[in-house]
């Protein structure tokens, strides 16, 4: 589900701000920043987009060893290994929506291993039909629309509509399409990883090589892509992702069914991990700690560098501070999503207001 | 940083110069940066096409955002407590899906997956206003895909030639010719079905284009091309099903649809099999393949007018680097070529009922909406109302520039077959004979400052 629902807005207020800059300057040439950010970039690419990436394809092949597992070995603990890897492959995948650009948009990735809501009838005609697919393979997975197969299909099939889905609920074409449907989620993890990495597709040149080479005509610019990849994150967690559940389409009422990790109650997490996104690739930091954006704005402006760090804590702690399911907290709880959805629009908001305009005015 | 600082506040730049000390190298370089008015963005990167303009006032950006969100709903198939209703024939099933980054859709490398490609149909005569006549059995659009256990309408095939391309100082580049073809009808095609392919274009600025005056297109018409410059410029009469009367054409590639709320409504319809109360009847109804479900209209009315807000209200990107010598050079090239007898450069908004943002603005789309006979080449001889086998819509060129880095990709023309800007112009033909004759004539340097010009617009 990807809402982007209101504060594109404070963009014209960027172009405000250049307006008053640019009366307050003359017309003398600025010098050129002296001060080059390839090792921000490179960093942040390295180790925070591929890696990110990377951690993704591996977990996503380490849930089709689970899945292979269940289907082998029906056994509660083998379904219970399963969703847990589901949820372990869930994670690093919203920990790269913050950057949800290149390849992952280019090649249809994104929709292909993320698109909601799934389409159960086309899924439970695919499970009946044994005639023509006497066997569900990966290539028949792969051969249906996006909304019957990906991260979504994968959670239902193991949690069911409900989430109380038992082990013993499972039909062998059930598992047929649960094992296929995570070679499909591998395959392309994998394909994303390699379109990144120098010895692949090499995606990651544009951001080592931005202002020199590739789709950048500047460090600079590369660098406001990330911010605006930020940006987008979190307006779609505040006024997408949370905001629709609780209070519905067009303020229609709180919705329950417009949840998007619903059937395992695995939405707390997805939040979390997506403001995660913004920290890691704010702060530089996945695996290993380098430089990321945070340098560049504390070099210019420290108190809204340690601002904005306070701040993308403070939305991650307010999203783990709703107790429960979010399924319940939206109808139970509004407050504390109300609180959680506060802090995430903060963070938006700075990203918009003051850390964008910082990084275009390198 | 000089730079940016100039495009991000270029109305308070023009009212800060004096008047002495600005020499511009191009004349009106500043107001030509502003390629949407008002509406204009200054984003050059990743996310050039998808952003509200920002001159929406509170009530109509809210708007554009319920759209933005509809924009990018996938539908499944009915019934379904969320987005039901998808096909039974579809291309696609979200319209994000189609105009990625509300961009341009690369062509497909397996085109019966789900993707941004399709293939019109008709057969000779017209519908009973004048519009393509639908093919019996499969309406007007062809459909690959289907919910599942039904079978798609067809499968779509595509094979290439060879077609070099010398230029006057004997460079040659080799420009691709699509063969398309279809297999796996699930009834017999009519053997008099004329085909044309279709690649989904980007979707801003199109309130803006929307917003021109009738009177405006119709000062460049030259039907007879009396001028005798061998340019003509006919605009398009089609349906306007919200009016129930015939209207000038301004959308899709030969002009038949006249608003982008029909558009947007025509593409639900047609691309995603999902009904509206503008367009109520399935396009698969009456066929054995098609749905029987009592489900119609699919969408309200109110997420079609939110989706064609939100077409209509899209900021365009700022042409970049006007000022470069090479950008400013290759202008001179462009106009000198006579490009700009039909991407004509620019047109005032007239007053947009509703949408104060779009209304009376400056722009510089670089056409003129009109119809143009392009060729045998790239002709689909297919009639779209008054649009030959020949003709095409000229295609705006703002924001082309940047379709490679938002799309990934630099598919251009009607069906995507020029690989970059380069072999869109030689595939023109037509009354384009002439353009596509003085590029091919201009020495390599010439050639790079014209795409650099075409390129930072």
């Amino acid at each position: 589900m990807k809402n982007f629902k209101t504060s594109k807005s404070i963009l014209a207020a960027l172009a405000l701000t250049g307006m008053i800059i640019s009366c307050s300057d003359d017309d003398t040439p600025t010098p050129e920043p002296q001060t080059s950010y390839k090792d921000n970039l490179t960093n942040i690419a390295n180790n925070v987009i591929i890696e990110t990436y990377s951690d993704l394809a591996n977990k996503a092949a380490g849930l089709l060893v689970e899945a292979n597992d269940f289907k082998n070995n029906i056994t509660a603990a083998n379904l219970d290994e399963t969703k847990q890897a589901w949820r372990s492959t869930r994670s690093p995948w919203e920990q790269s929506e913050g950057f949800l650009f290149g390849p992952v948009d280019t090649q249809g990735i994104d929709p292909a291993i993320d698109s909601w809501p799934v389409n159960t009838n086309d899924m439970d005609a695919l499970l009946a039909d044994t005639q023509n697919f006497p066997t569900i393979t990966e290539a028949i997975v792969n051969q249906q629309t996006n909304e019957a197969k990906g991260f979504h299909l994968i959670e239902y099939l193991l949690w069911g509509i409900d989430g109380n889905k038992q082990v013993g609920d499972f039909t062998n074409r059930e598992l047929e399409y649960l094992v296929a449907a995570c070679e499909n989620l591998k395959n392309k993890t994998a394909t994303l990883k390699d379109a990144w990495i120098n010895t692949g597709g090499n995606y990651v040149a544009n951001f080592l090589n931005a202002g020199t080479s590739g789709i950048y005509p500047s460090e600079k610019a590369a660098l406001e892509d990330l911010v605006t990849g930020m940006i987008t994150i979190a307006d779609e967690v505040a006024n997408g992702k949370i905001e629709v559940p609780l209070n519905g389409e067009n303020g229609g009422g709180v919705d329950p069914s417009q949840e998007e990790s619903r059937f395992s109650h695995n939405s707390k997490l997805d939040f979390a991990d997506n403001a995660r996104s913004i920290s890691n690739a704010y702060n530089g930091k996945f695996l290993t700690d380098g430089k990321g954006l945070s340098e560049i704005v504390a070099s210019k402006n420290a108190t809204l560098d340690t601002q904005f760090k306070a701040e993308i804590v403070a939305a991650i702690q307010a999203i783990e501070a709703i107790t429960g399911t979010f399924s319940d907290a939206i109808v139970n709880n509004r407050s504390v999503v109300e609180n959680a959805q506060v802090k995430v629009r903060t963070v938006q908001e700075t990203l918009q207001s003051k850390i964008k305009p910082l990084i275009s005015g390198l | 940083m000089k730079k940016l600082i100039i495009l991000l506040s270029i109305i308070t730049f023009i009212s800060c110069q004096k008047d002495d000390d600005y020499t511009p190298i191009i004349p009106d370089a500043n107001e030509r940066t502003l390629a949407g008015g008002e509406t204009t963005i200054f984003e050059s990167g990743l996310f050039s096409f998808d952003n509200p303009a920002p001159n929406l006032n509170a009530s109509n950006l809210e708007t554009h955002l319920s759209g933005d969100a509809e924009f990018e709903q996938a539908f499944v198939t009915a019934p379904a407590p969320i987005n039901s209703g998808l096909g039974a024939q579809f291309n696609n099933t979200s319209c994000i899906a189609c105009h990625p980054k509300d961009g341009r859709a690369p062509f497909p490398q397996n085109l019966n997956s789900v993707t941004g490609f399709f293939l019109r149909v008709s057969i000779p005569g017209t519908d009973p206003h004048g519009g393509p006549n639908p093919a019996p059995g499969f309406g007007g659009q062809l459909a690959q895909n289907a919910i599942f256990g039904i079978t798609p309408e067809v499968q779509f095939h595509v094979s290439y030639t060879d077609y070099p391309i010398t230029f006057a100082d004997g460079t040659v580049v080799t420009l691709q010719r699509p063969t398309y073809s279809i297999s796996d009808a699930y009834i017999p095609m009519p053997s008099n079905a004329m085909f044309s392919p279709r690649l989904a274009p980007p979707v801003y600025g199109l309130g803006l284009l929307e917003a021109i005056t009738e009177a405006d297109l119709l000062l460049k018409e030259d039907v007879a091309d009396t001028d005798n410059d061998g340019i003509s410029g006919k605009a398009n009469y089609v349906w306007n099903p919200e009016t129930e009367s015939m209207a000038i054409g301004r959308f899709g590639w030969k002009g038949g649809a006249p608003t982008v709320m029909t558009q947007s409504a025509g593409a639900y319809n047609n691309d995603m099999g999902i009904t509206s109360p503008l367009f109520p009847i399935e396009s698969s109804f009456g066929q054995t393949n098609g749905d029987n479900l009592n489900d119609d209209p699919e969408i309200s009315q109110q997420t079609i007018d939110d989706v064609a807000f939100y077409c209509r209200t899209l900021a365009v990107p700022a042409a970049r680097n006007l000022d470069d010598p090479e950008v400013a050079r290759g202008f001179e090239l462009f106009e000198s070529a006579k490009c700009t007898a039909c991407h004509t450069p620019k047109h005032i908004t007239g007053n947009f009922s509703g949408i104060p943002a779009i209304s009376n603005q400056t722009i510089y789309p670089y056409t003129d909406m009109l119809l143009h006979d392009m060729g045998d080449d790239l002709a689909d001889n297919r009639p779209e109302f008054l649009a030959d086998g020949n003709e095409w819509k000229t295609r705006p060129l703002w924001g082309i520039g940047l379709t490679g880095i938002v799309n990934g990709h630099t598919n251009f023309l009607h069906d995507g077959r020029a690989r970059n800007i380069e072999e869109a112009i030689l595939w023109h033909g037509g009354e384009a004979e002439n353009a596509k004759q003085f590029y091919i004539n201009l020495n390599k340097n010439e050639r790079e400052a014209l795409l650099a010009f075409i390129n930072s617009i």
